[in-house]
């Protein structure tokens, strides 16, 4: 189960409203590499994986993706607090206040709503775990992406520390196969073929 | 079959090499961290997004970028918090490194404390925690809305 705790992962504390800045960093709540999709890929992988190193890895980093998940919000949600008039009508930001005013929707930026086809559970622990490499990946090169396109402070030093989370959740993630794989050859699986099913 | 370059010093058939070894193929390599890598200190380490020096990558763009965290309870929380969180995800692909786990409990037992001095100044950080002042569990700021230390 889970049990909420009333604080951030990291301090959040934006000075300035921008809202063309929120539209764009909206899809890493609900992007096709976005920490929605992080968490529910990772703590729906744990399942299906038949390794006590995989299951704890998944859910731990599927924990901390549900705590980044809310850093995200709380970034959009300080960039559109007291909008102006004026600011409402921001090139980029108007097209999501017509649909969701200022609350906080999983969308990409290009305005796809969160969709669960942009992840994966293959229920295989070498196809999960290498789909698990990748969307560190991407997820990093968004946030790559939001510091070529952002330009404040306090915003770009939350996005930093996101993105290093990716760097290091990929390490592990990498970690984790490496074990797989010694406890497969344990079992003369050479194929690396799904265990929970061939072996 | 051939062997069209055949080399005694060569991986075998099913391998290929890794830097100072072989290995099979067809099969994605992550080094492991080694045991007793060098460490931040808890708030280097949430000012980093890392406890390992080793594993800093920063964007090039946000190498300058600073962490605003003044010396206040909830900041030593989310520091300590966090070197729990990250040691915890090493463990546990390093189940048997012993000094890490001799640390990670230094840091669980520090993180209680800071816990408790969190709370005493600025409400409950889980829903059970009910204090002689009462229901507090609703009262603003909520982590979202937080500036620092409860100003909004």
């Amino acid at each position: 189960m889970f049990v909420y705790e009333k604080r951030l992962q990291y301090p959040i504390k934006i000075k300035n409203t921008n809202p063309k800045l929120a539209a764009l960093i909206i899809s890493q709540y609900g992007g096709p590499d976005g920490e929605l999709g992080a968490s529910l890929r990772y703590l729906s992988q744990r399942f299906s994986m038949p390794y006590p190193e995989l299951k704890g890895l998944l859910t731990d980093i599927g924990t901390e993706e549900l705590g980044h998940l809310e850093m995200i919000g709380a970034i959009v949600h300080q960039l559109t607090r007291n909008l102006t008039d004026e600011q409402i009508k921001t090139a980029g930001f108007d097209a999501y206040f017509v649909d969701r005013t200022a609350g906080v929707y999983p969308t990409a930026a290009s305005g796809f709503p969160y969709s669960a086809a942009s992840m994966a559970c293959k229920g295989d622990l070498i196809a999960d775990l290498t789909e698990d490499l990748a969307a560190e990946q991407k997820a990093r090169v968004t946030y790559d992406n939001i510091l070529r396109l952002s330009d404040d402070p306090d915003v770009n030093d939350v996005i930093k520390f996101l993105r290093q989370r990716e760097v290091v959740h990929f390490q592990r993630f990498g970690e984790g196969l490496r074990l797989a794989k010694d406890r497969m050859a344990e079992k003369n699986n050479v194929y690396f073929t799904n265990p929970s099913f061939d072996h | 079959m051939e062997n069209p370059n055949p080399n005694p010093n060569a991986c075998g058939v099913m391998e290929g090499s890794l830097p100072g070894k072989c290995a099979g193929m067809a099969f994605p390599y992550i080094p492991m961290q080694e045991n007793s890598a060098q460490r931040y200190d808890q708030t280097q380490a949430l000012a980093a997004g890392t406890l390992f020096p080793g594993l800093n990558l920063p964007f090039f763009r946000a190498v300058k970028s600073k962490m605003n965290c003044p010396n206040n309870a909830l900041c030593e929380l989310m520091a300590l918090g966090f070197t729990i969180n990250e040691l915890g995800l090493y463990l546990d692909t390093h189940q048997n490194d012993k000094e890490a786990l001799a640390l990670y409990l230094d840091y669980v037992k520090l993180a209680k404390e800071g816990r408790a001095r969190y709370e005493s100044m600025y409400g409950p950080l889980q829903q059970t925690e009910v204090t002689a002042a009462g229901y507090t569990w609703l009262n603003d700021p909520w982590p979202w809305e937080v500036t620092e230390g409860g100003k909004q």
